[in-house]
C-alpha cells in the first residue's frame, strides 16, 4: 500500500497520506486546489475532485475509506450541476421520457462504460499530436488507415499525470521512443463521453511501446529483406572508400548541433577536406522528399565527390524511424558514391546504419574520415618504402645477374678467342705447309720445264744438225767436179746453161760438154726423146 | 700471238705459255729459225714464273710470320 485517501470529518476535503516519494507529489500537485498541510503532514484536496484524485492515485496502489468511495459513487452517478434536475428524469415515470442534454449525456456516459466496464487495448496512428505535446493535458487524435486514406478516428485525451508517466516510461526504454505525428501506438484506454460537449473519447492510462517497437522493427526488417531480395543491402557498403577521401558530401540539418559538431571536427583536423552541404529534414513526413533530393543532387555530380555524409545527432528510437523508409533505403543503396552514417544512436540500428558504414555519432563519423586519412597516408607511405625496398632488391638481383652473365661472357670470350687462335696459328702451320709445298711443287715444276726446254731445244738443234750433215755430205756427193771426176760429162747450152733435159737440145745447135779435164765445142746433128719417160 | 710483257702476264698464262712452247719444241717441229726465238720466250717465262713464285712466296712467309707473331703477342 502505498498510502491512504480519507475523508475530513466535515466531508469538505480529502485527506492524502503517503510517505514522500517525487513522482507521487508530482501527481497530487497536479489536482486542482490541492495543498499541502504542514501541520498535518498531508494533503488537502477538495472533495469535489474525487474522482479525479482517486483515479490519479489508485494507480499507484493508494487504498480509499470507505465514505470516500460513497462520496466517489455519487459523484460519477451525478454531475453538481444536473443534480437538481437528474431525479425528474429517472424511469420510473410513465410519461415519454424527454431528456435534457446532459442527461442525454449522462446517459450516453452510462451506456458507455456499461458497454466497456474495463479498459481496453487500442491501435492507432497517432494524429494533431505534435502540435499540442508541450501543453499540460494531451488531446489528440487516433487514426485508422488504410492505405493513405482515414478510414475511422478518435478524439484522445491523455491528462497530465499519465503524459508524465508515459513520457518517462518511454525516456526509461533501452531503445528511448518519442511520440510523434505518424507513429503507430498500442495504448489502454478508458472508453468515456464528456458530457459538457457529448463528446465520445478515449482516456489513455498506458501504453505499450514494445507495439510500436515492434512494429518499426517489423518494417525496418520488412525494408531490409526487400533490400536483401534485391540484392542492394550491402551494394553501398561494398563500394571502396576513394583514396583520398577528401571531397565530402553532407546531408544534414544545417542549423543542428549535429552538423555543427561534425562540421567542427572536420575543421579542426587540419586535413585539406572539401565539405559540400546540403540541408536536410531529418525527422517528419518531410525527410524522405527532401533526402531524396539530397542524394540525387550528390548522384548528379557523383564525379566531384568521394563519399556523402547523412548526419543526424541521436534521437529517441521513433525519431529515427523516419530514416526507415523504403524509398530513401534503396537511394541510398544504390547511390553511386560511398555513404557514411552519423546518426546519433545508442543501440538500435536503422535501416541506414545496416545498409551504409555507420558510425555511432556525427562526430565519430568525422573522426572515421580524419583516421581514413591517416591511415591512407600510412598506407601510401609503407606503400612507398615496399616499392622503394621492392625496387632495391630487383636492382641487387640484376646487378648480381648481370655480373654473373659478365663473368660467363668473359669466360666464354676467352675460351672461344684461345679456340679460334689455335685454330688460326694451325691454318696458319697449315697455310705455310700448304704454300711452301705448292712453292716447292711449283719451282720444280719451273726447273723441270728449263730442263724439258734445254734439252727439248738441245735435240731439235742436234736433229737439224744432223739434217745439216747428211745434206752437206749430200751436198758433197752431188758436186759436179765430183761427178766429172766419176767420169761424168756435162753439157751446156750456148747461154752456159746445164741441160738436163733433150727438150732443151735443138738439131744444129751448138753445145759444150764439160770433161774431167778439158771442154769441146760441138754441133748438134740429131736430138732424140727416148721412147719411154725417164725417172 | 703477241708476246706480252711480263707484267701484263699472270703466273697461270706464262704457265700455260711455256707448257705450249714446251710442247711445240719437244714434237720437234719447230723451224730452226724460230727455235732460238722460242727458247728466248720460254727462258723468260720461266723466269718471269719463278720471279712471281719467289715474290708470292716471300709476301706469304712475311704475313704467316706476322700472323704467327700476332698470335705470339695476345698470348
Amino acid at each position: 500500500m502505498t498510502g491512504t485517501i480519507e475523508l475530513d470529518s466535515d466531508g469538505e476535503n480529502l485527506q492524502i497520506r503517503f510517505p514522500y516519494r517525487p513522482d507521487l507529489v508530482e501527481d497530487v500537485k497536479s489536482i486542482p486546489g490541492r495543498r499541502w498541510d504542514k501541520g498535518g503532514k498531508l494533503w488537502r484536496v477538495p472533495a469535489g475532485q474525487v474522482e479525479n484524485a482517486v483515479s490519479i492515485l489508485m494507480r499507484h496502489g493508494f487504498s480509499m475509506s470507505a465514505d470516500v468511495s460513497s462520496l466517489l459513487a455519487g459523484t460519477q452517478g451525478t454531475l453538481p450541476v444536473d443534480e437538481a434536475e437528474a431525479p425528474a428524469g429517472t424511469d420510473e415515470e410513465s410519461a415519454p421520457e424527454t431528456l435534457t442534454i446532459s442527461g442525454l449525456n449522462e446517459k450516453a456516459k452510462k451506456a458507455i462504460q456499461g458497454g466497456f466496464p474495463e479498459p481496453v487495448w487500442v491501435v492507432g496512428e497517432l494524429a494533431d499530436y505534435d502540435k499540442n505535446k508541450d501543453r499540460q493535458h494531451l488531446f489528440f487524435n487516433l487514426l485508422e488507415k488504410r492505405g493513405e486514406k482515414i478510414v475511422a478516428q478518435v478524439d484522445v485525451a491523455m491528462f497530465e499525470r499519465t503524459a508524465k508517466m508515459v513520457r518517462a516510461r518511454l525516456d526509461n526504454l533501452p531503445e528511448p521512443m518519442t511520440l510523434a505525428d505518424g507513429i503507430e501506438i498500442r495504448v489502454r484506454v478508458r472508453v468515456d463521453l464528456y458530457p459538457r460537449n457529448g463528446r465520445f473519447q478515449l482516456i489513455v492510462e498506458d501504453i505499450d511501446p514494445s507495439f510500436t517497437l515492434g512494429k518499426l522493427a517489423l518494417e525496418r526488417e520488412e525494408i531490409l529483406r526487400e533490400l536483401r531480395e534485391k540484392g542492394l543491402d550491402s551494394k553501398n557498403l561494398s563500394l571502396p572508400l576513394p583514396i583520398p577521401t577528401l571531397r565530402i558530401g553532407v546531408l544534414a540539418s544545417l542549423d543542428s548541433d549535429a552538423w555543427n559538431d561534425f562540421h567542427e571536427e572536420i575543421k579542426t583536423s587540419g586535413i585539406g577536406f572539401h565539405v559540400t552541404s546540403y540541408n536536410v529534414r531529418v525527422q517528419g513526413d518531410l525527410l524522405k522528399p527532401s533526402m531524396l533530393q539530397g542524394l540525387k543532387y550528390f548522384k548528379k555530380r557523383a564525379k566531384d565527390f568521394d563519399v556523402v555524409c547523412i548526419i543526424r545527432g541521436g534521437g529517441s528510437r521513433t525519431d529515427l524511424a523516419w530514416f526507415d523508409n523504403r524509398d530513401v533505403a534503396i537511394a541510398v543503396a544504390e547511390h553511386p558514391l560511398k555513404i557514411i552514417c552519423g546518426i546519433g544512436h545508442q543501440r538500435d540500428q536503422s535501416v541506414l546504419d545496416v545498409i551504409t558504414h555507420s558510425e555511432k555519432t556525427p562526430t565519430a563519423a568525422a573522426d572515421y574520415l580524419i583516421e581514413q586519412f591517416h591511415h591512407t597516408e600510412e598506407v601510401i607511405k609503407d606503400l612507398s618504402r615496399c616499392f622503394v625496398d621492392l625496387v632495391r632488391r630487383v636492382l641487387r638481383v640484376e646487378e648480381r645477374r648481370l655480373g654473373e652473365l659478365g663473368h660467363k661472357l668473359r669466360h666464354r670470350v676467352q675460351s672461344a678467342l684461345i679456340f679460334e687462335r689455335e685454330r688460326l696459328k694451325n691454318a696458319v702451320r697449315q697455310l705455310a705447309h700448304a704454300t711452301s709445298h705448292r712453292f716447292r711443287g711449283e719451282s720444280d715444276n719451273l726447273v723441270r720445264r728449263g730442263e724439258r726446254l734445254r734439252s727439248a731445244s738441245a735435240r731439235r738443234v742436234e736433229r737439224a744438225r744432223a739434217v745439216l750433215s747428211t745434206q752437206s755430205a749430200r751436198l758433197r756427193l752431188l758436186d759436179p767436179e765430183k761427178v766429172l771426176m766419176r767420169g761424168y760429162t756435162l753439157a751446156r747450152d750456148g747461154s752456159g746453161s746445164i741441160l738436163t733435159d733433150i727438150a732443151g737440145v735443138a738439131k744444129g745447135a751448138t753445145i759444150e760438154i764439160q770433161f774431167r779435164d778439158g771442154r769441146a765445142r760441138t754441133t748438134v746433128d740429131s736430138a732424140t726423146l727416148n721412147k719411154k719417160p725417164s725417172n | 700471238m703477241a708476246a706480252k710483257k711480263k707484267t701484263d702476264l699472270t703466273y697461270s698464262e706464262g704457265s700455260a705459255e711455256l707448257e705450249a712452247i714446251l710442247d711445240e719444241i719437244e714434237s720437234g717441229d719447230t723451224d730452226i729459225d724460230v727455235l732460238s726465238e722460242k727458247v728466248e720466250r720460254a727462258a723468260e717465262l720461266i723466269n718471269l714464273c719463278k720471279e712471281k713464285l719467289s715474290g708470292t712466296e716471300l709476301r706469304v712467309n712475311k704475313v704467316v710470320e706476322q700472323l704467327a707473331a700476332g698470335d705470339d703477342e695476345d698470348e
